[in-house]
């Protein structure tokens, strides 16, 4: 069992352990991920991003994917770098005074078919006029007077006139717009006349190359355009001069490009391949023992040991169909050596460094959070775990498990939302360079550590939460709904009949009243609390019918039942506490009062039994007294005084003990049909003698048939032999006695009325309802004989049959009247 | 010689009931507990038993049972428990009659005597011939219209005898009042009153020794009278 409890100070070091172990994690993943991306900047401006692929390690640098977008980046801008030098370079110079036709260098990529102006510049004055820019005068004037100005083709541009304002047809109009002018006002048209900075290899102006506005628009524009692209591949030219010399790159080229006068080679290697056949030179490059390639534009054929197609050569140096025409062979190749620090260098020497870093890292990263899950399952299992006083195992809430899980709910939601927001930061942070050492993994480790330890109190605490079965205890919902329900409650337990009925009516009423006014859904609402409150009406009302139920089981005297008041609220509450407190009141009574009528039958008993003995003693001896031959009257008197009273002294003691033990149930009852009429003459029967003593004459009125009751008949005699007895005692002598029955027919049964009445010799000094209580005589009437118990006994025998005893006194007559139900004959 | 054991843990009392049954001529042999009732009667030969229930030590009961296990001489109980139900424990476990205390000492002597002749004359006690009825110890000559309840004579009135000898004849069988009259009187019963009822009361106070507990004669209230068939 003890194995099973995880003691404090053992989980503290865990827990420790595990906050390391995440730490750890955290700095070297991210420590990983951040050496995961390279940048490699090129100098043509394009950044390659890299993801350092880990299963990439064992690749050579030149079949990494790195490697291949970088030379494919190269192989354009060389490309690009010989397109230009067959533009700017005559016999691999740069030729200042080379001639350029603007026209056909503005449409080099396509063909120029037919007559067209000629207009040579020299490539200097072409470069500078696009460095320095373009001047315009404005003319406005008619389509004839604009055409009027190139008529003369001898004239210079400062040597014509410029037109005035004249009318125009509006017919030529339309003319004049597929020119390209823009129409001025009514029917005058603006053109823009380039102010010649330069003039062409024969020394004229543009103006006086065109002979009207539309070849002088046409000349203009590919003068433009010329002027601003040579400018431009110029500086271009300048920059890759340099970058492409092969002292600057790894990168070698040769392009063999078919010229006027045969091939011209473009290259940065050292060797002269003038002469030399294509194959020859495929193969002195790959004596070299780089990687190589050779593509041929025209059969598309390609040979290389890179991974690159012809396709893929093909888009490269489509671009720039128009400068190579047939014949046009590419070659270029990578010192794998890398002598020269370039990109490829640069790129190569970031990817063997990082490599064997990311292993070790990344492993011992996910090694160390694979032990922190192990950590953490085995914490969790026994997280909670007490042993209790018995040493029994259970759980326990710690004191922060009280604190409301919602709340901590909010933490753990602002957490996340800052740590997405950390990783969405983090991914766009690349490194450029070398490895690097920054700040941020050691951040990472922080913020990890205190996200690790606010995540782990509230797992743990989650953890024990669930396993004491307490989570829906300890939210604050409960609380709430908890503390609006105690308190709904207790203004409802503690208001006014008012305030319970009308305001909950009232809020009930206006509560409906604008559910039905929201429209449909309202209505539902409105249907759905209806039936709420007719469920919590029909509840209380079964409450109060539950305690309606235990009070008439209470009435009926099941002393014990209480009322179950678990469910009960208000004024149900307070009726069900009220029914079982008088229950159990009642209860205690009743059981007090058994307890002490036993205890009083049995003490009565036991005494009786302890003075019968010596009693016994007494009425022997007297008797033994009297059969002595004694004939002093005086002494026979005493006798006869002693004899009476011990005989009176016994039948106290057998009253005695007979009341008490009717008076508290301890009397056998056996209930069978018996001839009222028969009983009472047998009984008559048996006091003839005593009767006739007294000379009572007895006045007989019974019934000529039998009358049946249900009675035990033994007690039923006992009750009459005390009731004659009581006359034969107390009837005044020579008086009439009557003795009667009658059948009284009520509504829906019959009943046998005995009675018997007589004249009381003496004064009947109690009332009626005194004669048949208990142990009344006490002071009041000592001076008459019997031991007054006979009535109450006899009231007691009869109701213990069902019957009913009657004692009516006026003046002195005394009357006592029994009432059984009479059975019916057909009943008998 | 009929030899009487008397047992009771007061003294007084086992005196005084020896001066009665020595007045009518039995041996008395006394004892005060249940261990000293149960030595004397393995040592002497005794004809009847009077014993007290409640007694220290082995009371009354234990005492009876113990003695029925091997012998069946009459016993009578005296005690102060007078409630219906310890008599009838009392006959239960083997006693022969039930005497409560106080006691009438006549009729204790009546009742010994009664249980002594059952004892001994009971083999001799035959039914003479075909008049001749008897119940217990009582004795009806038809012939003679002679009735002796335990060989004592009894002088009972002519209506007295029929209502005896009608009820004896038929015992067992409870005859009501008006059946008696209609029976004895040989007349139908109109306004039958208490006669017949006066008659079974004096015929009672003849044959029994305490007409209150009768032996013979039993009154079945409200519905008649019978005489108890005798096993």
């Amino acid at each position: 069992m003890k194995k099973k409890i995880l003691g404090a100070k053992k989980r503290e070091f865990l827990l420790f352990l595990e906050r390391i172990l995440v730490v750890i994690m955290a700095v070297g993943l991210s420590f990983v991920f951040m050496n995961s991306f390279l940048t490699v900047s090129t100098s043509y401006g394009t950044n390659y991003h890299y993801t350092l692929a880990p299963l990439d390690g064992d690749k050579p640098f030149e079949d990494k994917e790195i490697f291949q977008a970088l030379v494919k980046g190269n192989m354009e801008q060389i490309t690009r770098y010989v397109v230009i030098c067959h533009q700017l370079e005559t016999n691999g110079k740069y030729d200042t005074h080379k001639k350029i036709d603007i026209t056909r260098y503005a449409n080099r990529s396509e063909t120029v078919v037919g007559e067209y102006p000629i207009a040579e510049f020299y490539l200097e004055d072409l470069i500078k006029w696009g460095n320095y820019g373009f001047t315009h005068n404005t003319v406005v004037g008619s389509l004839e007077e604009l055409n009027q100005l190139f008529a003369d083709n001898k004239a210079t541009y400062t040597e014509k006139t410029l037109p005035g304002v004249t009318e125009y047809s509006s017919s030529s109009q339309e003319d004049a717009v597929s020119l390209g002018l823009a129409p001025a006002e009514d029917d005058q048209y603006a053109m823009e006349i380039l102010v010649p900075r330069y003039k062409t290899v024969d020394g004229k102006d543009l103006m006086q190359c065109a002979s009207n506005v539309e070849e002088y628009e046409q000349l203009k524009s590919n003068l433009i355009l010329s002027a601003k692209s040579l400018f431009t591949n110029y500086t271009e030219y300048t920059r890759m001069q340099e970058q492409y010399k092969a002292e600057n790159t790894n990168m070698g080229y040769c392009f063999k490009i078919q010229g006027d006068k045969g091939p011209i080679y473009y290259t940065n290697g050292e060797m002269d391949f003038k002469g030399d056949t294509p194959d020859d030179i495929t193969a002195s490059i790959k004596e070299k023992g780089g990687k190589f390639l050779y593509f041929n534009p025209d059969k598309l054929q390609i040979n290389t040991n890179m991974d690159i197609t012809a396709a893929q050569m093909r888009s490269i140096l489509k671009e720039y169909e128009y400068s190579f025409g047939d014949n046009t062979r590419v070659w270029f190749w990578v010192d794998t050596s890398y002598p020269v620090q370039d990109e490829l260098y640069f790129a190569r020497e970031n990817i063997n460094h990082s490599t064997p870093l990311f292993w070790i890292l990344s492993g011992s990263s996910i090694a160390a959070l694979g032990l922190a899950v192990i950590l953490l399952v085995y914490l969790t299992v026994k997280e909670g775990r007490y042993l209790n006083e018995e040493g029994e195992m259970e759980w326990r809430l710690g004191k922060q498990d009280r604190f409301p899980l919602e709340l901590w709910l909010l933490p753990m939601l602002a957490v996340q939302v800052f740590l997405l927001g950390f990783l969405w930061k983090l991914q766009g942070s690349y490194r450029v360079g070398t490895i690097s050492y920054s700040w941020l993994p050691v951040m990472v480790g922080f913020v990890v550590f205190f996200v690790n330890e606010l995540g782990l109190r509230f797992y743990f605490s989650l953890v024990r939460r669930i396993k004491a079965k307490a989570v829906w205890r300890t939210t604050l919902l409960r609380k709430i709904g908890i503390e609006g329900k105690a308190f709904i409650i207790r203004t409802y337990d503690h208001g006014g009949l008012v305030s319970r009925i009308w305001i909950p009516y009232l809020i009930f009423l206006m509560v409906n009243l604008i559910l039905v006014l929201l429209g449909v859904g309202g209505v539902v609402g409105a249907f759905l609390l209806d039936m709420l409150i007719g469920v919590y009406l029909y509840r209380d009302n079964r409450a109060r019918e539950e305690i309606i139920q235990g009070i008439e089981k209470i009435k009926d005297g099941k002393v014990k039942y209480r009322i179950d008041t678990t469910h009960l609220h208000g004024e149900n509450l307070k009726l069900a506490n009220c029914v079982n407190t008088i229950g159990s009141g009642i209860h205690k009574a009743v059981e007090t009062s058994m307890k002490d009528e036993k205890l009083k039958t049995d003490l009565i008993t036991n005494v009786s039994h302890d003075i019968k003995t010596p009693l016994t003693s007494i009425i022997t001896y007297v008797d033994l007294l009297k059969r002595e031959n004694i004939s002093d009257e005086k002494i026979l008197s005493y006798l006869e005084i002693l004899d009476n009273k011990s005989q009176r002294l016994k039948q106290l003691i057998d009253d005695l003990v007979e009341a008490s033990q009717i008076s508290s149930g301890n009397i056998n009852i056996q209930l069978d049909t018996i001839n009222f009429v028969e009983l009472v003459r047998q009984a008559l029967g048996e006091f003839d003698e005593k009767f006739a003593e007294k000379q009572l004459q007895i006045v007989t009125r019974l019934p000529q048939e039998a009358t049946f009751i249900e009675a035990d008949s033994g007690q039923l005699w006992r009750v009459l032999e005390n009731l004659f007895q009581n006359i034969s005692k107390y009837a005044m002598r020579g008086t009439r006695v009557y003795v009667e029955m009658e059948e009284l027919k009520t509504e829906n049964k019959s009943l046998v009325l005995f009675s018997a009445k007589n004249i009381s010799d003496r004064f009947l000094e109690l009332q009626a309802e005194e004669l048949t209580e208990r142990f009344i005589r006490g002071d009041r009437s000592r001076q008459t004989e019997g031991s007054g118990l006979g009535l109450s006994i006899a009231k007691n025998l009869i109701e213990a049959q069902d019957g009913e005893f009657e004692v009516q006194v006026d003046g002195d007559l005394f009357k006592v009247m029994i009432r059984f139900p009479m059975l019916e004959m057909a009943n008998v | 010689m009929n030899r009487i054991l008397v047992c009771d843990d007061e003294t007084e009392i086992v005196d005084a009931i020896e001066i009665y049954l020595m007045q009518e001529g039995y041996q008395v042999v006394k004892a005060y507990t249940g261990e000293e009732v149960l030595e004397i009667l393995k040592g002497q030969e005794i004809h009847l038993l009077i014993i007290d229930i409640m007694m220290p030590g082995l009371d009354g009961i234990r005492t009876t049972m113990k003695i029925r296990e091997k012998s069946s001489i009459p016993i009578i109980f005296l005690s102060a428990k007078s409630q219906d139900a310890d008599k009838i424990l009392g006959l239960n476990i083997g006693a022969d009659d039930y005497v409560t205390k106080p006691f009438n000492p006549l009729e204790l002597v009546a009742r010994v005597k009664s249980q002594l002749r059952r004892y001994t004359l009971l083999g001799n006690l035959t039914v003479e011939n075909s008049h001749s009825y008897q119940v217990g110890g009582l004795l009806i000559n038809d012939d003679t219209k002679e009735v002796t309840v335990d060989g004592d004579l009894v002088k009972l009135t002519p209506i007295e005898y029929n209502i005896l000898l009608l009820l004896v004849k038929n015992q067992g069988r409870v005859f009501s009042i008006q059946q008696i009259y209609e029976n004895i009187w040989e007349e139908e019963a109109i306004g039958a009153d208490n006669t017949v009822a006066v008659h079974i009361r004096h015929i009672r106070e003849k044959i029994e020794i305490n007409p209150k507990e009768p032996r013979y004669l039993k009154v079945v209230w409200g519905v008649g009278y019978k005489i108890e068939k005798q096993q």
